[in-house]
């Protein structure tokens, strides 16, 4: 076949070219260490890189809210455990005062100690994550949950928490609100409360009041009535519903109520069962403040002060369940965000190679090719410069 | 001896014609188009050599598959161009849509992870504005690149008419010097030229005429050169006043913008069609599917004022263009009512003097309307709405286009950040809640199924709009990549037949100086003869 001169010169040429741009190609892979620069060069892997960009911008999002979570629900862990700690060094004191060899000057003190701790309490209960949002004001955390007006404490928080999304179908509470954890207490021992008539002359004292069996319990209010050594029960439409004699250390059942009384009642004594109203702990403790600071001075007041002292250490105790089962759910949080955090940690790095597979150049190979081309590139000038210099012309001389 | 001088001096002519048709064709070497030239000698009958005429070298069958191979590598190369671009647009970490979106819906998780905080807010309203101008700013870039297909439009048109001018006028020429029996072979290379830059610029096909003559169609059949005339292309605007601009031919104008195809203005046609036109739409579905998403869950939360939420994004609404034969005064608005039932296509809707009708714009299939077309009670169909006003007159019609323009008309509703709606509808009525509820849901958005009857998700379908732009760009280029290919096999061909070998002329150099001395030798020779001849009879 002919080739023309010029074309010759072209295809040369357009050889050398093919080379340049296939080395442009190669130096922007290597200076952009990717194997694509723009979708055109692989679609597909372009499409799977853009994917998992969308799948580790979901773990990194995740990861941040477990953070959060993590960091909340620590600090509260830390307020629950001393609110735990504060209840149940009240318990201890309440049955210390409880104990009849107390001085009026050591009573003064456990009431000093009292007013410590619910001072305490109020601040646990105000507690604050670093960044001021208060821990247990439920969703409204801005402004602080607790306030006391007078002798009682109000909540302000709501009644929910907030959810953060640890996963694509998954969300965990990031706190617990204060109105489940110190203000849904009740009177008594949850189902009922006891409550002693202030005309009492007797030193009966009611030592012990239990729930034997719930199914029974109607939610009632009932009042024991001593007349000599026997008792009666009656509900509020002076029906006699249980009587019997009373024996010293004896227990009164009715309705499911276990009473158990110690001392001797004097005719006319009587105590009262009627169903538990709400109260929170700072109510109780504020109750269990005012009993300490007003010791008992007659065997009759006694009588009264105990039956009064047993209910709310009854309510001290309940309240100190709520917190520790709070708390312990929170550790079961804390715990299930370590590990969803370790899991999305393994997505993570796992979902890493996977995209440094798709996008990142194989350096390697990249030096490799840019060697055979700058070769090729080379033989070409070569070429080229052997293959112009053959003309026929030259021996024209 | 007359003879011998006389043949001599024939050769003395033939060959220093035949050194200067060497000389051209050297000097012509590197002549784009040029074609080899060679003097063909013949023997004369009175004794002596002479020109019988000067040979061009071509091939017409090389030549209009060459015709045809530029026209699709042309048609490639224009497509492949503008593919690229909008391929390294829309991968581009910059300019593409996956950071603002990833960077907006993670701004979302951070008001839901502490919605009282107006740091978190005010940074989601930043990365939703950021996103907004994003979309308009893609949506400004592909109607610039729309813009810059009218251009190369004009450009090309103005091309194609010079040249079919200039050929027309080649024409007479050639025939004339044809007519004459002189040569007109520099003619016909320049009509060559002029013919493959049409070709360059439209798909055309060649018919040589007897009398030398060329006459070039379009690829629709269209005359652009008969013998010695020429007909010029002219551009005009869509008839739905969209602002494409249109090809038509001759006086009165007949719009071919449907059958042309090839070079140029083929290519630019397809980039219209199958680049231009169909991301706009994609990335307006994209861009009203979030919108109508967002609001919808929006509108469904409380704000920090414990009032519902309001629109998130501005309501995006699509376009109808009045075509421009309308004789009525007639309206219509489109409302945008469930992106997920528009899909990517146009409709044109039409009054029939009697009945408003809808049809797709481009396969022209009827689709069912309901309702009236009044605000109260719109025309209902495929996800879009339609209001009527003013009063149309029969055969008035409308090219709707509703996700064409929606990218453009992104923007954020909200400009307070206590106006995020990101609590739930319980906490309506409290105003500065730490409710999260509405914003977990609204920060999930992402990964609903919202386009294409619910299955697509926002960010699937913008992974799926990059790599299918990025597919269609690296198709294209391995198909310019094969018509180049095909098109430098085509020219070497017609190079081995036309083109100049230096080393060829070099040897036919001295071929034709040889026998040019040869032949002073010859006329020297005879002088010689006569000079021994008179000296001969002297002496006798």
């Amino acid at each position: 076949m002919r080739i023309s001169t010029s074309a010759m010169i072209e295809q040369s040429v357009r050889s050398m070219n093919a080379q340049q741009n296939n080395l442009a190609k190669i130096q922007s892979q290597i200076s952009s260490q990717q194997r694509m620069q723009t979708a055109a060069d692989d679609p597909a892997g372009w499409a799977r890189g853009m994917s998992l960009d969308q799948v580790l911008a979901g773990i990194s999002t995740y990861s941040s809210n477990i953070n959060t979570a993590q960091q909340r629900l620590g600090l509260e862990e830390n307020a629950l455990a001393d609110s735990g700690n504060i209840l149940q060094s009240v318990s201890t004191l309440a049955i210390q005062a409880t104990n009849g060899s107390q001085s009026p000057q050591s009573l003064q003190a456990i009431t000093a100690q009292l007013q410590q701790y619910y001072n305490q309490l109020l601040s646990d209960a105000n507690a604050q994550d670093g960044e001021g949002h208060y821990l247990f004001a439920g969703s409204s955390s801005i402004s602080a949950p607790f306030t006391q007006t007078g002798n009682s404490v109000t909540y302000n928080g709501d009644t929910s928490s907030r959810l953060l999304q640890i996963g694509p179908q998954r969300t965990i509470a990031d706190g617990d609100n204060g109105a489940g954890v110190f203000m849904n207490n009740s009177s008594g021992n949850g189902t009922f409360a006891t409550a002693v008539s202030s005309t009492n002359t007797g030193a009966a004292q009611l030592t012990n009041s239990q729930v034997a069996d719930a199914s029974l319990w109607d939610g009632g209010t009932y009042s024991v009535a001593f007349t000599g050594s026997n008792y009666s029960v009656t509900d509020s439409s002076n029906n006699v519903i249980a009587s019997g004699a009373y024996t010293n250390g004896g227990t009164v059942s009715f309705r499911g109520v276990q009473l158990t009384f110690s001392g001797t009642p004097a005719a006319g004594d009587s105590f009262t069962v009627s169903p538990s109203a709400s109260k929170d702990v700072f109510a109780s403790l504020r109750d269990l403040i005012s009993l300490t600071q007003n010791p008992p001075s007659s065997s009759a007041q006694r009588a009264q002060w105990q039956t009064q002292m047993q209910n709310l250490q009854s309510e001290i105790s309940r309240s100190f369940d709520t917190v520790t089962n709070t708390r312990s759910d929170v550790g079961a949080r804390m715990a299930a965000l370590d590990d969803a955090s370790s899991r999305l940690q393994d997505q993570s790095v796992a979902m890493k190679s996977l995209l440094s597979d798709v996008r990142d150049l194989d350096l390697a190979q990249a030096s490799t090719e840019l060697n055979l081309t700058t070769v090729s590139l080379q033989a070409l000038q070569l070429a080229y410069t052997k293959v112009q210099s053959l003309s026929l012309f030259q021996y024209l001389r | 001896m007359t003879d011998m001088i006389s043949s001599g001096v024939s050769a003395l002519q033939a060959y220093s014609q035949a050194l200067n048709t060497v000389s051209n064709n050297i000097a012509n070497a590197n002549t784009v188009g040029y074609s080899r030239q060679q003097a063909t000698l013949q023997s004369n009958v009175v004794g002596g050599v002479e020109v019988s005429g000067i040979r061009r070298f071509t091939d017409g069958l090389v030549v209009s598959r060459s015709l045809s191979d530029q026209s699709s590598f042309s048609r490639l190369d224009t497509f492949s161009t503008m593919a690229s671009r909008v391929d390294g647009l829309l991968s581009g970490k910059s300019s593409g849509l996956s950071a603002p979106l990833q960077k907006f819906f993670t701004a979302m998780s951070g008001v839901a992870s502490d919605p009282q905080s107006t740091s978190a807010r005010q940074t989601l309203l930043s990365a939703a504005s950021n996103l907004s101008s994003q979309f308009s700013d893609l949506q400004g870039q592909l109607d610039g690149m729309n813009a810059e297909i009218n251009s190369q439009l004009t450009q090309s048109v103005s091309q194609i008419n010079q040249a079919a001018q200039s050929i027309a006028q080649l024409n007479n020429s050639i025939a004339l010097a044809q007519g004459s029996g002189q040569s007109a072979n520099d003619l016909l290379d320049q009509r060559d030229r002029l013919i493959t830059q049409i070709s360059q610029n439209l798909g055309i096909s060649t018919v040589p005429q007897t009398d030398g003559s060329m006459n070039v169609f379009t690829a629709g059949g269209q005359a652009l050169v008969l013998g010695g005339t020429s007909q010029s292309l002219k551009l005009v605007p869509n008839t739905y006043g969209n602002g494409d601009l249109e090809i038509s031919i001759g006086n009165p104008a007949v719009n071919i913008n449907s059958q042309v195809s090839g070079g140029v203005i083929g290519g630019l046609m397809d980039v219209r069609s199958q680049l231009i036109v169909p991301t706009q739409n994609k990335l307006g579905a994209i861009a009203a599917g979030l919108t109508q998403a967002l609001n919808a869950q929006h509108t469904q939360g409380v704000d920090q004022n414990g009032q519902i939420g309001g629109n998130f994004f501005a309501t995006i609404s699509g376009s109808a263009s009045a075509a421009n034969t309308n004789a009525g005064s007639s309206a219509v608005s489109v409302g945008l009512t469930d992106v997920g039932q528009i899909g990517n296509n146009n409709y044109v809707l039409r009054y029939d003097g009697s009945n408003w009708n809808l049809s797709d714009a481009s396969t022209g299939a009827a689709v069912t309307m309901t309702g009236a077309g009044t605000a109260s009670n719109p025309f209902v169909a495929a996800g879009m709405s339609f209001q009527v006003s003013g009063s149309a007159a029969s055969g008035d019609s409308f090219l709707v286009q509703p996700l064409n323009h929606a990218a453009g008309q992104m923007q954020v509703a909200i400009t307070d950040p206590a106006k995020i709606a990101a609590a739930s509808a319980s906490a309506l009525g409290t105003s500065g809640s730490g409710n999260n509820g509405n914003a977990n849901l609204l920060s999930g958005i992402g990964a609903n199924g919202v386009l294409s009857g619910g299955t697509v998700s926002i960010t699937a379908a913008n992974i799926a709009l990059v790599s299918q732009t990025g597919n269609l760009s690296q198709q294209i280029s391995t198909r310019r990549d094969a018509a180049q290919a095909i098109q430098q096999q085509t020219k070497s061909d017609l190079d081995s037949v036309a083109g100049v070998n230096l080393d060829e002329e070099a040897a036919d150099l001295l071929r034709y100086q040889q026998a040019y001395q040869a032949a002073a030798q010859v006329i020297s020779m005879a002088r010689d003869m006569f000079q021994t001849l008179l000296s001969a009879t002297r002496g006798g």
